[in-house]
């Protein structure tokens, strides 16, 4: 029986020794989550947190290079240890999850009132690996960013959510003229840096707590003014520009900003822009299209006031921006360029902002420099002739009283194709199948337009339709120009069968 | 003690001594595991100064003018193995002969950008820095992978103090 008794053991020391040198040891580990931001900090042994009841869950994440993953976790959900201390996530607008090493990821409103934020401690039914310990989070549906390994702190905040409505854009390329640079070594390569700090300082009257940050891949945050006081943004190279940090870690770079905004000020930068905006040629110029680019930034108004960095300042409508390009100069800085019905003036070198008008010192196209709203009734005063031949009475003087008179003003909306780009435009004008019924021509095969250059179209009976009209005004504006004060017009992707400057059609 | 009682007993430290053993006195473990690549140095370079020779210098080699160094420490993801060669004043050749650093961040380290940044004189102890270089004992770090860079520089600094404590032997 003894015998038996001292064999037990030995067996169980030889398990206790091997015991020692197995993986699969009971989750353990020494410390503490904290949480902060609250009334009064919270602190939770992590050993607390893996004796808790756990979920298991099936979650989702995008990587930064776009792939899927999936995976199964198994942790502690946060809502539940917030709960115990009569909390809930949904309470606050701002959750802030930061690791070991410094790394910290802010989760969105959206993220915190939608989904379920999980403090994983097993992926895939593994433990997580030491340097991933003790927690690592776990999100369904988010990039991967948010999953923040080796999590030692959540900071709440609740604060009110402030007015971010965009009230100026500054053009990065252009303020960074008025800031130091520094050098900065990145992988192989020697580029330029300036601070996030100096651009905050130089550009904003107040002091701001925190930043989003959109980079030109759809890859956004929400930075602390503590991080970003820290940082570098990289703007020479590969990457610019790079928000990234001395001493951050390179998981919280952001690569390609195209947009950092604080309060009602958004910085963003046109190189980046290029990527997103389809570009726009304006006479040699080719850039980002200006309306574009003030949609995507979100500054929405009837008047744009352009601010170069010497000061000098023209205000344009919001129409205006449709025929407008801003791009990067050869040295770097930003320039916008109008097309050529715009006062010279209107083209600014070295934009550096541009911000919400009121109007008062518009100037519009057409070198008329008449604000918008005293063109309203122009097409009414402007006299045109149209040529009608081969009619069974010979040819007709069509005039544009006799069609004022006599024949409906309609409206046609179009979107055509030009250099991949959708234009949609407004026109008025008159059917030319009324016109033709007009002049009794009962029957023919097809019609020839004859532009005022000699430029000649054919469109046969089938191709006339509805939506053919002889337009005299475009986007509310009469088509004043003297070559072109009439122009056919129909409904299709591309304006091949359209005809500027109408003289003479012919009906065959 | 009858017989049974013994037996067991002996039978007992029998196992822990062999536990003992194979924890602890196995044989180096770096040395096994990088065999193939300390075989092909020491076949190359006979001479070599055991004494100033542990667990981290694994080789020490009298290269006449310098001395060569097969240094090993502990990386991102695992051990790095880096040939060092160290004339009086300088590190002449840094070569990484083992790594295996995360993607494209720590696998840098064999690139000939980052290895030329180690071209310095040794008397001061070599610092990773970020970004930017102020002194000149002070090395950029690769962009993302400061704990792989400053492995590097580590067994640089360890292998300069083995250097100076050879060249003080010789004096």
């Amino acid at each position: 029986m003894k015998k038996i008794k001292w064999i037990i053991i030995v067996v169980i020391m030889i398990a206790v020794l091997f015991s020692a040198c197995s993986k699969d040891a009971d989750l353990i580990y020494e410390g503490e989550l904290k949480f902060t931001g609250l009334d009064k900090e919270i602190n939770i042994a992590y050993d607390d947190i893996y004796a808790m009841e756990s979920i298991k869950a099936t979650v989702k994440s995008i990587t930064s290079d776009g792939e899927e993953r999936v995976n199964e976790v198994e942790g502690v959900l946060l809502e539940t240890l917030l709960s115990l201390h009569g909390l809930s996530q949904k309470d606050f607008v701002s959750i802030r999850l930061i690791a070991g090493d410094g790394y910290a990821m802010d989760v969105p409103v959206e993220i915190i009132k939608e989904k379920d934020i999980i403090l994983a401690y097993k992926f895939d039914d593994e433990n997580l690996e030491e340097k991933k310990m003790p927690l690592r989070v776990a999100i369904n549906d988010v990039r991967s960013m948010y999953y923040v390994a080796n999590l030692a702190e959540i900071q709440f905040s609740n604060g009110k959510a402030e007015d971010a409505s965009v009230k100026k854009v500054i053009l990065l390329e252009t303020a960074y003229l008025n800031l130091d640079t520094e050098s900065y070594t990145y992988y192989d390569s020697e580029d330029s840096a300036i601070l996030p700090v100096d651009l905050l300082d130089t550009y904003l009257e107040s002091e701001v707590e925190k930043v989003y940050m959109l980079a030109n891949d759809g890859y956004d945050k929400i930075e602390s003014f503590d991080v970003l006081k820290e940082g570098y943004i990289k703007i020479t190279g590969k990457d610019a520009p790079l928000f990234t940090g001395k001493d951050l870690p390179v998981g919280m770079n952001v690569k390609c900003l195209m947009i950092l905004q604080t309060g009602n000020i958004s910085f963003a930068s046109v190189e980046s822009a290029k990527g997103v905006i389809k570009n726009r040629i304006v006479g040699e110029k080719e850039g980002v299209a200006f309306d574009k680019l003030m949609d995507m930034i979100g500054l929405v108004g009837d008047y744009y006031i352009m601010t170069a960095n010497d000061g000098y300042s023209v205000e344009v409508s919001r129409d205006s921006l449709s025929q407008a390009v801003i791009y990067v100069m050869e040295d770097g800085a930003c320039a916008v360029k109008f097309n050529e019905t715009y006062p010279k003036n209107t083209d600014i070198k070295y934009l550096l902002s541009i911000e919400l008008g009121d109007g008062a010192n518009s100037i519009t196209g057409e070198n008329t420099g008449i604000a918008d709203a005293q063109t309203e009734t122009e097409s009414d005063s402007v006299k045109w002739t149209i040529t009608f031949d081969g009619l069974s009475d010979g040819s007709f003087d069509m005039t544009s009283d006799r069609a004022q008179r006599k024949l409906e003003l309609v409206e046609l909306h179009t979107e055509r194709m030009k250099n991949d780009e959708i234009l949609p435009e407004d026109w008025k004008g008159y059917r030319l199948l009324d016109v033709l019924e007009f002049l009794h021509v009962d029957d023919f095969d097809s019609v020839v337009i004859t532009a005022v250059d000699g430029y000649e179209v054919e469109l046969v009976k089938n191709q006339l339709d509805e939506e053919t009209i002889l337009a005299v005004e475009k986007n509310g504006k009469a088509l004043i120009d003297d070559d072109n004060l009439v122009q056919l017009i129909q409904n299709t992707e591309f304006a091949t069968t359209w005809v500027k400057g109408v003289a003479k059609i012919t009906v065959n | 003690m009858n017989k049974g009682k013994k037996i067991i007993l002996a039978t007992t430290l029998i196992v822990i001594i062999i536990a003992i053993l194979i924890v602890f006195l196995s044989p180096s473990g770096h040395e096994k595991r990088f065999k193939d690549i300390l075989d092909e140095y020491d076949d190359i370079h006979t001479e070599r100064l055991k004494n100033h020779e542990d667990e981290s210098v694994l080789r020490c080699y009298d290269l006449e003018d310098s001395i060569g160094f097969i240094v090993i420490s502990k990386g991102y993801e695992d051990e790095i193995v880096i040939f060092l060669e160290l004339s009086l004043e300088k590190i002449d050749d840094v070569c990484i002969l083992y790594q295996n650093e995360s993607e494209d961040h720590g696998d840098l380290v064999t690139e000939e950008w980052f290895l030329k940044r180690l071209n310095l004189p040794y008397n001061k102890e070599l610092k990773i820095v970020r970004n930017k270089k102020e002194n000149s004992n002070e090395v950029i770090a690769i962009t993302g992978a400061t704990i792989t860079s400053d492995a590097v520089v580590e067994a640089i600094n360890e292998c300069a103090k083995t250097m100076e404590e050879i060249i003080s032997e010789e004096n």
